[in-house]
């Protein structure tokens, strides 16, 4: 850097604070060497935090002032830019904003910070209903910053104000062609999320393994029926013998292609690349005789729904799960207890085996914890439960001993979800420290911790492929990663809310996923874009559920009492027939909106014959009127 | 822009009993503290979350300080929210009571009662997609059953949010869970034993609902509140439980009351329901309370609109004619009893029925109109029956009133006259009054024009003759100006009378109320077509065309346009009670009667120098008025305003009969001519004569002139 200039910042510096002495030797020594005008060189120096403070501070009151006025003209700028790109500029003004903001407080000019808000506050607030609460929110947030000592202060600052907030913090990428259309809401969904564009987009564009495992139940079902097809069609063709040639060629070509369908199919399978259990036999048979009596569901035949209300709780269940075959019903409590409803004589309890008459009394309570219970899921042969608790611990349990087998150490801070591996074995826990965590049953400590979120990780779902887990955050991005090498996979923004929910389509193919504010998202895993965005729920939505099979239907439950169904058809075409560059066409659409009485939905559920399974809580009348 | 101010802090210091804090260190402090808090809030919304609640208790906060390593804030736990008083000459200023218990008290206290277990419960939220209507589920839309009576034009309810989407959908099950429950009705022996008998099955649940309202409706109201209160002159905390055991009574009845008014899902039990309250009916009759509560009962169960009471009406419609018309109500002295409001709210019940089913069991007006007629005109019937009759009347309407009760009013008008007391009596010959004050002179020119049109009076000479009506009349009023009530003038002749007698004078009296009040309407839309309304803050420009009743805002009057003319005025009293009192007497001498004698005092004033003159009581006395109206019985003023045409739109709040009535102006020209009218009992006399036949008219100016 040039001395001159330093000296005379230095100069300057000290009379501004009135340190008159050591200003007048200074200038003693300084006098000799008579510099030309001072301009500022942006290639300052390397100890740019000095100079940079000395060059605010030269630049005095005015110059935080000057950070509003330049918002201000800048502000100006884009309103009057040509209507063509004023829609995209227009997106840079809220984060520029807020960084303007941010580097007044930080400067300790927190009443010009101040009035810059109330000044522009309408301008970020006022256009529609729906981003306006978010956006409210972090005004508000933004508000209560008043000492620059609340800021982290990790951040330089530099002096040419806006130019240099948008080169240090927008990636802006000048693209060819036509300018986008105003996306009006959506305008600013990505932005602000605090991760990198950069890197975002290195991680996006990883090639995944989204097809079905080979050989899981679905397959194996389809196998065995088309093999009782195959032995029924000989017979036919022995009752009627007077098959003309054509015919029986005809016959054979659809075979033929049957077969090689069934291959191509095959080969989008995917190999088990980690270790699993063989399942048992009995579990087996009866998955399949669950396949069998499975009613396809659609919009034409909605799904029954059998509600389940848990009575004098109180508030005080937090989480509940249905055991796979229906039977129990497994509920975490805040008083740290874990209970066991038996449903017997419930409608599907005798068609599905005799385990469910020895269950004896209908009603388990069972301890373990020590804090209150937030997440539980049922192993998918329903043999055991994982339950996941605000002290840190995740413990399993033996439906049929009624105690506790083993407790997972590992997350210091609470741990919010738990979620079973399809396949069985593993299963995922999401805890208040920020981490996923990937934990064998036989094993004590997690085989995989799976860092990334900038909050809590809130939810976590598993892939039905088992090779991937998706996690919902409160920094309000979904992340998934890969267990086999613990790799972040996909980052996916665009929430306004903390995750609440999550849910993977049975083929593999999309995510879905709910917010605290009742936004519900649908998501191409294979492009990591965004394919649609509901707003039917107005209250967080706790629980989402994929029908079983290709029927396509899905099921939200959320906290403003009311089960909705909506449809998803057609989505499946186009992830087969390998039309990855082309987004899946949105067709999901609500059917239907039950309402309970007063019954918040936590848990969502179908059966293998496709019923649907709901459970929730009574919520007592003092916050339903305040709600 | 912050929460916590630096006078706060400073105040928690020195709660907290530390060195004193300067006011600038808590300056300092503040927006510090403020940022912790908020990151504790921030992760107790957290836990809230993860608890599935939408709403922040003190337990999340104590997990979030626990999370932080913080001592959590002890006695802040529990459901009950942190109760904050104000400090005494402090606007903002609270604390949060933390009395000293005394051990021993804590420990003798009796152990609360243990929560009850927590279950699980299953009900279908839906079948195949439909949503049955359920008590669990939420109930349907209130018009659901509008819409199933009269199918609407096109529901096309686009869009699928909420249970609108679902109103169309139940109904082909609530038809059959009608037609299930029509079987049930067949199950009694007595509605139809050639029937097989079929299985009905009921929910456990609605066992339970049904046995439990049941044994509630069989208990009845319990003890009558006069009961109450001997109980509590008898002893202090005996009579307090007992109030409020009776609290607790009445406020399950109630709850009892509005479910089977507004539960979806009944319909397994209505036969049952109905056959109860049937029963039950027949089997109190000496319980008035109770009587009140089982039609109370009836009616809530055809207001429910998810359940449909028409196969049942034939149950129940005996039972609420038994209310309307029997002899005897009520236990021992049932006499002196307020039977008479349990025949009105019975009335009102079966017009309820009437209005509900007007198509669909055709007949049943029809035929309860037959059954109240033929009580009015059989002699042979106490009239206590015949109250209940003129009550079922009233109640259906003022149409109904003008053409079955106005006919028939002489013939049951001779029936009552023998019964009530001489002053009332239209007999020309009846003896006179004992004590007869003099009548004003003015009493003549209102007879003349009365007697212009009444043969019997104009034979009478004006002033002599106490049997004319305007005489008469004034006969009261001379009484009410002495301060005295018209039949205190005549006070001591009851005492005369034998108790039986006396009784059957009550019972006459109150029969001429009802039968004022009912036929109110109706002369009152005969009388307003003679009289002129405008609002009182304008200027009078000649008659309004279309006389339109507002009561509350506007005045009626008559223009006066000759000394002697008639008066007449509205007075808005209240919206429970509105009076229309319109008098006959000469402008120089303006005494309205009152009420218990006491002296109404009127500004008169000329309204800017025209002939008009304007009356009406001043504002104090007229709720002086309206305050003694509503203590006194009603029933009684309007008899003791007789000689005045006393027409009460809005009787009484909920009083079926003029909900819906308003007054329309005539259509045929030759009845319009009548709305310019000056008013007089002439005009009326013509205008009735133009609606009634000679003969009921003349009873009708008999009863109101």
């Amino acid at each position: 850097m040039d001395e001159v200039v330093l000296d005379r910042l230095i100069l300057q510096y000290l009379q501004k604070r009135g340190y008159t002495q050591a200003r007048q030797s200074l200038s003693y020594e300084t006098t000799a060497s008579q510099a030309p005008d001072m301009t500022l060189a942006p290639q300052v120096d390397p100890e740019k935090g000095i100079v940079e403070d000395l060059l605010l501070y030269l630049v005095a009151d005015n110059n935080q002032a000057q950070y509003a006025r330049s918002f201000d003209s800048f502000a100006i700028w884009v309103d009057n830019s040509l209507d063509l790109y004023r829609g995209e500029l227009q997106r840079l003004l809220y984060p520029t904003f807020t960084l303007c903001y941010l580097r007044l407080v930080r400067h300790s000019a927190s009443s010009e910070a101040q009035q810059m808000l109330a000044k522009h506050r309408t301008r970020f607030v006022g256009t529609t209903q729906r981003p306006a609460q978010a956006r409210l929110q972090e005004l508000q947030e933004l508000q209560n910053l008043s000492l620059p000592e609340q800021l982290d202060g990790s951040q330089a600052s530099k002096l040419f104000l806006i130019l240099s907030i948008i080169n240090e913090h927008f990636a802006i990428q000048m693209v060819e062609g036509q300018p986008a259309a105003d996306a009006g809401d959506e305008a600013d969904i990505g932005m602000l999320s605090g991760q990198s564009m950069g890197i975002m987009s290195s991680v996006n564009q990883q090639e995944l393994q989204l097809g079905l495992l080979q050989g899981n139940a679905e397959d194996r079902f389809a196998a065995i029926k088309a093999d009782r097809e195959a032995e029924a069609v000989p017979e036919a063709d022995e009752e009627g013998k007077a098959l003309t040639k054509k015919k029986r060629a005809a016959l054979e070509k659809e075979a033929e292609k049957e077969r090689s369908k069934r291959h191509r199919v095959a080969e989008g399978r995917l190999e088990p690349q980690i270790p699993l259990l063989p399942r048992p036999d009995v579990l087996e048979s009866a998955v399949l005789r669950g396949f069998e009596s499975r009613a396809d569901v659609g919009p034409e035949a909605l799904p029954s729904i059998l509600f389940h209300t848990f009575a004098n709780t109180f508030q005080s269940l937090n989480c509940c799960s249905f055991a796979p075959d229906a039977q129990s019903i497994a509920g975490g409590y805040a008083d740290s207890s874990v209970r066991l409803h038996s449903l017997n004589g419930a409608t599907e309890a005798s068609a599905d085996g005799p385990e469910a008459q020895q269950a004896g009394e209908p009603f388990a309570c069972m301890h373990g914890h020590s804090a209150p219970v937030h997440g539980i899921d049922w192993m998918p042969d329903g043999r055991c439960f994982l339950t996941a608790s605000s002290d840190g611990t995740l413990r399993i349990w033996s439906p049929e001993l009624r105690r506790n087998l083993a407790v997972y150490r590992g997350h210091r801070l609470p741990v919010w979800d738990v979620a079973c591996c399809p396949e069985g074995h593993y299963f995922a826990s999401a805890s208040n420290d920020r981490t996923v965590r990937i934990w064998c049953t036989d094993r004590v400590h997690s085989v995989r911790m799976l860092p990334g979120a900038f909050s809590d990780a809130d939810v976590v779902r598993w892939h039905p492929n088992a090779h991937y887990v998706a996690a919902g955050s409160s920094d309000r991005t979904i992340r998934m990663w890969d267990i086999r090498g613990g790799t972040l996979q996909r980052i996916l923004t665009g929430h306004r809310a903390p995750i609440t929910s999550l849910a993977f389509s049975p083929d593999g193919q999309m995510l879905l996923s709910g917010d605290a504010e009742g936004e519900l998202l649908l998501w191409s895993l294979g492009q990591a874009k965004r394919i649609a965005a509901f707003h039917d729920h107005c209250a967080p939505i706790w629980t989402l559920a994929f029908s079983n099979g290709s029927s396509g239907m899905l099921a939200s439950g959320s906290a403003d009492q009311t089960v909705k169904l909506w449809s998803l058809s057609g989505q499946a075409t186009s992830g087969e027939e390998g039309e990855a560059a082309n987004l899946p066409v949105s067709n999901m659409q609500m059917l239907k909106s039950y309402r309970t009485r007063v019954m918040p939905i936590f848990k969502l559920q179908w059966t293998p014959r496709n019923l649907l399974l709901a459970a929730g809580a009574m919520a007592p009348t003092e916050l339903r009127q305040s709600a | 822009m912050t929460l916590l101010s630096h006078n706060t802090l400073q105040a928690v210091a020195d709660g907290l009993q530390t060195t004193k804090l300067g006011e600038e260190a808590a300056r300092a402090l503040a927006p510090h503290v403020e940022v912790r808090v908020r990151e504790i809030v921030q992760e107790a919304l957290k836990f809230a979350r993860h608890s599935k609640r939408s709403l922040l208790t003190a337990d999340d906060i104590t997990c979030a300080l626990k999370l932080r390593n913080v001592e959590p804030v002890y006695g802040a736990g529990g459901k009950d929210p942190g109760r904050f008083l104000g400090v005494g000459g402090h606007s903002n200023l609270f604390f949060v009571p933390d009395p000293v218990l005394s051990l021993q008290e804590v420990i003798e206290a009796p152990l609360p009662k243990p929560p009850t277990e927590i279950a699980v419960l299953q009900h279908w939220l839906a079948i195949d997609g439909v949503q049955p209507a359920i008590p669990e589920n939420t109930p349907l839309q209130r018009s659901a059953k509008r819409q199933r009576l009269n199918p609407p034009a096109a529901t096309v309810q686009a869009s699928f949010r909420g249970p609108a989407a679902n109103a169309a959908g139940p109904a082909p099950e609530v038809a059959a869970a009608h037609a299930a429950s029509t079987d049930a009705t067949a199950d009694h022996p007595a509605a139809a034993p050639v029937r097989a008998p079929v299985k009905h099955q009921i929910s456990q649940e609605l066992q339970v609902y049904f046995d439990r309202v049941a044994a509630l409706l069989r208990a009845g109201p319990g003890p009558t509140p006069a009961a109450g209160s001997d109980a509590q002159a008898s002893g202090g905390g005996a009579a307090e439980a007992d109030t409020q055991q009776g609290k607790q009574k009445k406020q399950k009845l109630q709850a009892v009351l509005a479910s089977l008014a507004s539960d979806a899902g009944l319909h397994p039990v209505a036969p049952y329901f109905s056959q109860l309250l049937a029963e039950e009916v027949a089997g109190s009759l000496k319980d008035v309370a109770k009587l009140h509560l089982l039609l109370e009962a009836m009616s809530s169960l055809l207001r429910n609109p998810h359940l449909s009471m028409e196969p049942y009406i034939q149950q129940l419609m005996p039972a609420i004619m038994t209310c309307i018309v029997r002899k005897q109500l009520g236990g021992a002295g049932w006499e002196s009893q307020n039977h008479w409001r349990l025949r009105e709210h019975a009335a009102r019940v079966a017009a309820q029925v009437c209005e509900q089913f007007p198509s669909e069991v055709y007949g049943i007006q029809k035929r309860i109109t037959k059954t109240f007629v033929k009580t009015l005109c059989d002699p042979s019937k106490p009239l206590v029956t015949q109250y209940g009759a003129i009550a079922g009347l009233a109640a259906l309407g003022s149409r109904v009133v003008c053409l079955l009760l106005m006919p028939n009013l002489q013939p049951f008008l001779s029936l009552l006259e023998p019964h009530l007391p001489p002053q009332l009596r239209q007999d020309p010959i009846a003896p006179q009054p004992t004590k007869q004050p003099s009548a004003p002179p003015s009493a003549a020119p209102i007879a003349g024009s009365n007697g212009s049109q009444n043969a019997t009076s104009q034979s009478t000479p004006s002033g002599n003759a106490p049997c004319s009506n305007g005489t008469h009349g004034s006969a009261r009023e001379g009484a009410a100006a002495a301060g005295m009530h018209p039949w205190d003038a005549s006070g001591d002749e009851p005492k005369g009378l034998t108790g039986q007698a006396r009784q059957r004078r009550a019972d006459a009296l109150q029969c001429r109320a009802a039968l004022l009040r009912a036929l109110g309407p109706c002369l009152h839309s005969i009388a307003c077509t003679g009289l002129q309304v405008r609002p009182l803050s304008k200027p009078h420009e000649g008659p309004l065309k279309q006389p339109r009743m507002a009561l509350g805002q506007h005045q009626l009057r008559a223009n006066t346009q000759k000394p002697g003319a008639e008066l007449a005025s509205i007075k808005p009293m209240d919206t429970d009670l509105q009076l229309v009192t319109v008098q006959t007497c000469a402008a120089d001498d303006v005494i309205l009667p009152q009420a218990k004698g006491t002296q109404s005092r009127l500004q008169r004033r000329n309204v800017g120098g025209s002939n008009q003159t304007e009356i009406f009581p001043t504002q104090n006395e007229s709720k002086e008025e309206q305050g003694e109206l509503k203590s006194s019985n009603t029933e009684e003023t309007s008899v003791r305003l007789g000689n005045l045409i006393v027409l009460q739109p809005g009787y009484r709040r909920g009083l079926p009969l003029d909900s819906t009535w308003q007054y329309k102006p005539p259509d045929r020209p030759e009845d319009n001519r009548w709305l310019n009218r000056p008013f007089s009992p002439a005009g009326i006399y013509a205008r009735v004569k133009s609606l009634c036949e000679a003969a009921h008219l003349h009873a009708l100016v008999r009863l109101i002139c």
